[in-house]
């Protein structure tokens, strides 16, 4: 990796790692996934944090927090335990800024793997969160090598 | 950690659901690959049905996904519509080479995206 490169992704991580912002999804109520996840929401509607995230998603769906779609999907849908939307925050960070952490660059996005591999961050050039994701094994293959680890980032 | 209904397609599920509305889909050709290998019980054929569908559909309309997920495999068969993502993406697939349930989803979608002049991207 040259050193243009090698700044270019300083400065994608140091911004994701800074702002900690996520992206706006539009998403569509009728959409199937979207219809899957509400679904499945309604039953927990008498829990106060879903109420209000349904109340304002219907209000303007097309300008949904990823962060809390992340959330109520992984909390409710999924059934992990998580006490709040700050917990991705927490573990976006983590994966971020642990030295042994690999990062791979397989198209417009750098992606950067955990060393335990179990969570895969994908972030923006310009330093937006964009998902966590759990890599499966095959992922993982298809990934191939890493451009290299955080901590070769490190002067 | 999820908990959909079959721990086999977790991998698949994840993708559909974490990375492909982001545009993102590492491995997804590989992994659909191997579950085309297993030997799949009735209930987790509809589950992979399912996940399929919602692959398409998306191919159809994410304003966005990243070029590396659409890079076809032209090794691979044509039959095998997962390593030919580009060409689902772009609406050049053979649409009679896909399963039925999918025909359908892709020749509705193909005509939508027509009528509407998207272009992709």
């Amino acid at each position: 990796m040259d050193e243009e490169n090698k700044r270019r992704l300083a400065m994608a991580l140091a911004g994701a790692l800074a702002r900690t912002e996520w992206p706006v999804l539009n998403i569509s109520p009728t959409d199937r996934m979207a219809r899957e996840t509400l679904d499945v929401l309604e039953q927990y509607r008498h829990i106060q944090e879903v109420a209000e995230f349904l109340r304002d998603f219907y209000a303007d769906p097309g300008h949904t927090d990823s962060r809390l779609w992340h959330y109520m999907k992984r909390k409710y849908q999924y059934g992990v335990n998580l006490q709040g939307p700050e917990q991705l925050d927490l573990l976006f960070t983590q994966v971020l800024s642990n030295k042994q952490s690999k990062v791979y660059h397989p198209g417009v996005r750098y992606q950067i793997l955990s060393p335990d591999d179990c969570w895969l961050a994908a972030i923006e050039p310009t330093g937006f969160r964009v998902s966590l994701m759990e890599p499966s094994t095959a992922k993982l293959k298809k990934l191939g090598e890493p451009l290299c680890l955080i901590q070769d980032l490190i002067v | 950690m999820d908990n959909c209904r079959s721990e086999r397609l977790s991998g698949y599920h994840e993708l559909v659901h974490y990375a492909l509305p982001f545009g993102e889909g590492p491995g997804l050709s590989a992994i659909r690959d191997k579950i085309d290998h297993l030997d799949l019980t009735p209930e987790e054929m509809r589950e992979v049905a399912e996940l399929d569908e919602i692959v398409i559909e998306e191919l159809s309309y994410r304003d966005w996904i990243d070029d590396y997920v659409l890079r076809d495999d032209p090794a691979q068969p044509l039959s095998h519509w997962w390593w030919h993502l580009g060409q689902l993406r772009a609406g050049t697939y053979p649409a009679e080479l896909l399963p039925k349930h999918l025909r359908e989803i892709y020749q509705q979608n193909s005509t939508q995206v027509a009528e509407i002049g998207y272009s992709g991207g």
